[in-house]
């Protein structure tokens, strides 16, 4: 088991710049996640770590060994594919013994590490199937066991869940992170879906545009987003933004909002942007609704979410649609109300760059 | 509401709605059925029946005498009238020849086709070159030529690099011709195969060809068969090719020699024309017919 290092990745199709200075350290046995919008270069990133990309630039280190210019063949990773790709000509058993199978191993020997393998997932019973039988889960259990057979370097996951139902999604989370903490490799997970990255991880690598926008746990993203496309790609509901401005009051900075303000306790940078424009982000479940309409952004309410536990509310405001976390059983009738976001929970990013002004 | 329900306690506007746009005139359900029921039937009879006759034709009158045939048509022949004398005529060593030729040239021009059109499909669908579409459509190209026209120039090339009269030249002729159909259906079968299995393959540590032989290729049956089948009707049913570049008599294949024995001997006569023309109808029946099933399989592609 090794630490798996990427230094200065780059990767460039044609005149398009994919990937570039992707740096990252991936420890034993943990668990990293690479989440970002389709097309941010995720997948060619994990392309690359997997062997099946060539680098253009920058180096890739798996312990002591550069892996840069090796073949797939010669990486010792398992990589668990979005399609699943199952070999259909195959029963499950052969299947899970294939990469055994190119590695050399007699029959008996094969068949009884996919035999303890299957044990492990549950999965003992599928072994004489053929994939086309099985179900999307089983199938996805079966693609984890052929990948793991072989004690991997590193595990790759490439959106291995986005085509299976949210149930099911959740019942295969949890057996991902088991397997992975077992094997105790670095693990690398590819996902386009926050929730995902947001339960699974150690920590998650943001990526926009072919870079890295950030890195961090889970939380730490959560609470303390370096950007504003950071701020509103993680947490559930987005983050709400608003065009503000930087205005000077008796006490201090104040930022604001259509016709309100709101005191920012003092950040280093912010004061060179008093009476310029400003981004301000703030997360649902930190603005208030009341009825009392004077002390807040006029919201007139349009619909409700109930999700049980809690319910997503909606409101138009001069500022454009706002939501807002409201508790069990909120329902707004449509009437008019004030929201309050906490001051202390603004985020406050520039305008131009959307970097976060701390 | 089912427009095939055929109650008619409907009000008005819904015998309108019934009657609507392209409906013209709408007639019962049971009858729209014998109707459609008398014509399927109907026209897979015709159809049947003029592809069945010919076939008919030859078969009766392989079995016959010569007296009999001379007798002209009966339905069955029985009695005197039977014999399966005139299958002697596979005796005659110059028709055995033809048979033999015939024989290597299908199974060298199956071959070199089913191999061919793997390498190339699989090159065409798994790589990107520069103006791969376009040499995709030069390649159907060629069945804008009738075979004579492209046989003529072949001769002289055949004759000048010493194909001419060899069983090599005629596959090489004949491959060509079924090439461009079967790489482009092997290219078009080889994309629906995920990329994804192929390199899980060469993350298991399969080397590239490897991977094409565990992964792919067991999966291209379907599209190997088809081209098989192609290849086999069109080599061993090939007249102008073998006609205009194995002009030997010892070297060339059934169809053309046959017709030279026709032209050329009064001995031989009709009937056993039939007769042997029988028996070269039955190996491409049987093939075809055990294939079939895998033949559909091999056209079942959405993307062709």
């Amino acid at each position: 088991m090794v630490q798996v290092h990427a230094q200065g990745l780059r990767k460039e199709f044609g005149s398009l710049v994919a990937v570039e200075e992707f740096d990252l350290t991936i420890d034993e046995g943990e668990f990293v996640t690479l989440v970002g919008p389709s097309g941010c270069g995720k997948t060619t990133t994990l392309r690359m770590f997997a062997g099946l990309e060539t680098a253009t630039a920058g180096r890739l280190l798996f312990g002591d060994r550069d892996v840069t210019d090796l073949p797939p063949q010669e990486r010792d990773v398992a990589l668990l594919f979005q399609d699943i790709a199952l070999y259909p000509h195959m029963s499950v058993r052969d299947n899970m013994a294939y990469g055994l199978k190119i590695a050399g191993y007699a029959k008996p020997d094969r068949y009884e590490r996919v035999e303890e393998t299957a044990d492990l997932l549950q999965i003992t019973d599928l072994l004489d199937n053929r994939p086309a039988d099985l179900s999307g889960g089983q199938q996805q259990r079966v693609a984890l066991g052929r990948s793991m057979v072989r004690d991997p370097a590193l595990f790759l996951f490439d959106e291995p869940m986005s085509d299976l139902d949210a149930k099911l999604k959740r019942d295969l989370r949890p057996l991902f992170e088991e397997v992975t903490k077992e094997i105790g490799c670095p693990t690398l997970y590819v996902t386009h879906d926050q929730e995902e990255a947001m339960t699974m991880s150690d920590r998650i690598v943001v990526m926009d545009d072919g870079r890295i926008a950030q890195v961090g746990g889970p939380e730490e993203l959560y609470d303390d987003p370096d950007s504003e496309f950071v701020g509103t790609f993680i947490g559930q509901p987005t983050m709400q933004t608003f065009q503000g401005r930087v205005v000077e009051e008796r006490d201090g900075l104040a930022v604001e909002v259509g016709e309100h303000r709101w005191p920012v306790s003092t950040r280093n940078g912010l004061a060179e942007y008093t009476d310029r424009p400003i981004r301000v982000g703030v997360r649902p479940q930190d603005i208030s609704v009341t009825e009392d309409t004077s002390g807040g952004l006029a919201g007139e309410h349009v619909l409700d979410e109930p999700l049980g536990d809690r319910t997503n509310s909606f409101f138009d405001t001069p500022e454009g649609r706002v939501t807002v976390v409201t508790p069990k059983g909120f329902r707004g009738e449509g009437r008019a109300y004030g929201l309050r976001p906490s001051s202390s929970e603004l985020r406050l990013f520039d305008p131009d760059s959307g970097l976060r002004i701390r | 509401m089912s427009t095939l329900d055929d109650d008619e306690s409907g009000t008005g506007t819904a015998t309108e709605r019934r009657r609507g746009p392209g409906l013209t005139r709408r007639l019962s359900y049971p009858v729209r059925r014998s109707v459609l029921r008398l014509g399927t039937v109907g026209s897979a009879l015709l159809l049947g029946f003029l592809m069945a006759f010919p076939l008919y034709w030859m078969a009766q009158n392989a079995f016959k005498t010569r007296l009999a045939i001379n007798a002209g048509v009966s339905w069955l022949p029985t009695g005197d009238a039977f014999t399966l004398e005139r299958f002697g005529i596979v005796n005659n060593g110059a028709v055995l020849t033809y048979i033999t030729n015939s024989i290597i040239v299908t199974i060298g021009t199956v071959l070199l086709v089913v191999a061919v059109s793997l390498v190339a499909g699989y090159g065409l669908a798994r790589y990107d070159f520069r103006g791969k579409v376009a040499f995709a459509r030069f390649l159907l190209l060629g069945y804008l030529f009738s075979p004579i026209v492209l046989a003529l120039p072949l001769y002289l090339i055949w004759d000048w690099t010493g194909l001419l009269n060899t069983h090599i030249g005629l596959i090489l002729a004949l491959s060509a011709v079924s090439m461009p159909f079967a790489v482009w259906l092997m290219w078009k079968y080889i994309q629906t195969i995920p990329q994804a299995m192929e390199e899980s393959a060469w993350i298991a540590g399969a080397p590239r060809w490897r991977g094409f032989v565990d992964v792919v290729l067991p999966q291209t049956t379907p599209a190997i068969i088809a081209n098989a089948l192609f290849a086999f009707g069109l080599a061993w049913n090939d007249f102008t090719f073998a006609q205009i570049l194995l002009p030997s008599n010892d070297a060339t294949t059934f169809p053309p020699g046959i017709l030279r024995l026709v032209n050329a001997s009064f001995e031989t006569g009709y009937g056993d024309f039939m007769a042997v023309g029988l028996l070269m109808t039955i190996p491409p029946l049987l093939f075809a017919f055990f294939l079939q099933s895998y033949l559909l399989k091999g056209f079942e592609i959405r993307a062709l």
